[in-house]
């Protein structure tokens, strides 16, 4: 117990301490009068805002929420399918692989209103969005991790009997499971990304339409408060992805 | 071409070594042997069976153990593969992990051991799997002298119940002598097995083996042989 909390000190207590001076001197600033509160509101504010606004802040959270895990998830089913495909038959890479990286050059916020306008500025139109955002990083992490060979362990296990099932099985799989995760990682975040911007565009709901209508109001401990919701959500989402990778990424 | 005209029924239940220089082929017929490879020309057969692949054991140089997998995962693999792991089976693996020194190591990943440990990881992951041909490619190129006698002297403990057809490709004279029933000379190009001589010595062989005067005999004979056959590429 000792052991594992003297090794999250050492992994983390640099930046917790300079997290720390950093609010510190900001709140003193504040208070010595050098910001006004409406431009950047002090941490107190942010922190009074987080608390008061809880049940609002939350309902929104949860839209966000649902926006990014149902969005993610798609990408991930789709991503692993499309992946899996290219690396299998050559003319499939051949044919689609312009078009995924294509899709990942459309800037998102060309795409997104054109999204709002057909699906409408409800949950739908932001699931694609972050669909699209997210697909990309694990489509490319399936696609890299399978196309990686090993010639002498796939001969090895021919001399074992196996048979193509149980070469991808046991050896495909596991070779592109590094690959994945690297995509999954940069998908989770990135995912946080695609629902705000979404929801600012066009939307009745969600943290980054808060975000929108609450800048203008000057409502900036809102604003802050929203981000900081975004960035607990988004440190987490990451979290447990590195999870999932150490359960399944051994040795 | 590297190997032409080569023709040759290996004994069963015997341990054959091919020696030669490096870049003679010897991998490559190995390869061949085991079906990985079809050759241009000619047939490979082995008693009773059809199919190559699944039924030779074959210990490349590389180790060639799989990261994600412990030790004991990796030495039941070829069993797992051929859906022939049981009681029996397991019970057998941890009997010849004692023996072998790798007890121990059984819930260890790959790379927290050492080259030595892997090597005889990957060793007894071959002889585990369950046939009765066993090719071994220099599998204790990377293993120091001293750990190599060590090795030595496992196998020939393990030799009675081994009792499979091995044939054994190696850099080493002695590590041939010691451990084969028979030794041939390999080269590049046409006729590729220049000579062969028998070891009559019964197993299990012991270290004194390595320094008895038939044995230095045996040894001044095949580097005479060796010097003799001239590779390709010098």
């Amino acid at each position: 117990m000792i052991d594992r909390l003297k090794f999250f000190l050492s992994v983390y207590s640099l930046p917790l301490i300079a997290f720390v001076i950093v609010v510190f001197i900001w709140q003193i600033l504040s208070n010595l009068g050098v910001f006004q509160t409406w431009l950047l509101p002090p941490p107190t504010m942010i922190i009074k805002e987080l608390y008061y606004s809880k049940s609002f802040l939350l309902e929104h959270t949860f839209t966000t929420a649902t926006e990014i895990l149902l969005g993610l998830c798609l990408a991930i089913i789709f991503g692993t399918i499309i992946g899996f495909l290219m690396s299998s038959y050559k003319f499939f890479e051949r044919s689609i692989l312009p078009y995924v990286i294509a899709s990942q050059v459309i800037p998102i916020f060309a795409l997104a209103p054109l999204l709002i306008v057909w699906f409408g500025a409800g949950l739908i139109s932001k699931i694609i969005v972050v669909f699209l955002i997210s697909f990309f990083p694990i489509v490319i992490g399936v696609f890299d991790g399978l196309s990686k060979r090993s010639n002498d362990m796939e001969n090895m296990l021919k001399t074992m009997g196996a048979n193509n099932f149980q070469i991808f099985n046991i050896l495909k799989i596991n070779l592109a499971l590094p690959s994945f995760f690297s995509g999954l990682k940069v998908a989770s975040v990135s995912s946080v990304i695609g629902a705000v911007v979404a929801e600012w565009i066009g939307s009745k709901s969600g943290l980054g339409w808060i975000m929108k209508v609450s800048g203008p109001l000057f409502q900036t401990e809102r604003v802050f408060a929203s981000i900081v919701i975004l960035s607990i959500f988004a440190s987490i989402l990451f979290l447990v992805v590195k999870f999932l990778e150490n359960k399944l990424v051994k040795g | 071409m590297i190997i032409d005209n080569l023709s040759y029924v290996f004994p069963s239940n015997k341990t054959v070594s091919i020696i030669g220089h490096s870049g003679c082929g010897k991998s490559t017929l190995l390869q061949i042997i085991s079906g990985i490879i079809e050759p241009d020309n000619g047939t490979v057969r082995i008693e009773n069976h059809t199919d190559r692949l699944g039924e030779i054991a074959y210990m490349q140089q590389k180790d060639l153990l799989l990261s994600w997998l412990t030790v004991n995962d990796n030495l039941l693999l070829p069993l797992k593969i051929k859906n022939k792991l049981n009681k029996k089976s397991h019970k057998e693996m941890i009997e010849k992990a004692k023996i072998l020194g790798i007890y121990d190591y059984l819930e260890f990943y790959p790379k927290e051991l050492s080259g030595g440990l892997k090597q005889r990881v990957a060793f007894l992951r071959t002889i585990l799997q369950d046939s009765d041909f066993i090719l071994l490619d220099e599998p204790f190129a990377s293993l120091d002298a001293i750990k190599r006698i060590e090795i030595y002297n496992w196998i020939e403990s393990l030799k009675d119940y081994i009792n499979k057809s091995i044939i054994l490709v190696t850099h080493d004279i002695e590590e041939a002598l010691f451990l084969s029933d028979q030794i041939i000379v390999m080269d590049s190009g046409k006729d590729n097995f220049k000579f062969n001589i028998d070891i009559n010595t019964p197993h299990p062989r012991k270290t004194d083996f390595l320094v008895e005067d038939k044995f230095i005999e045996q040894k001044k004979l095949l580097i005479r042989k060796l010097n003799e056959v001239k590779s390709l590429d010098r």
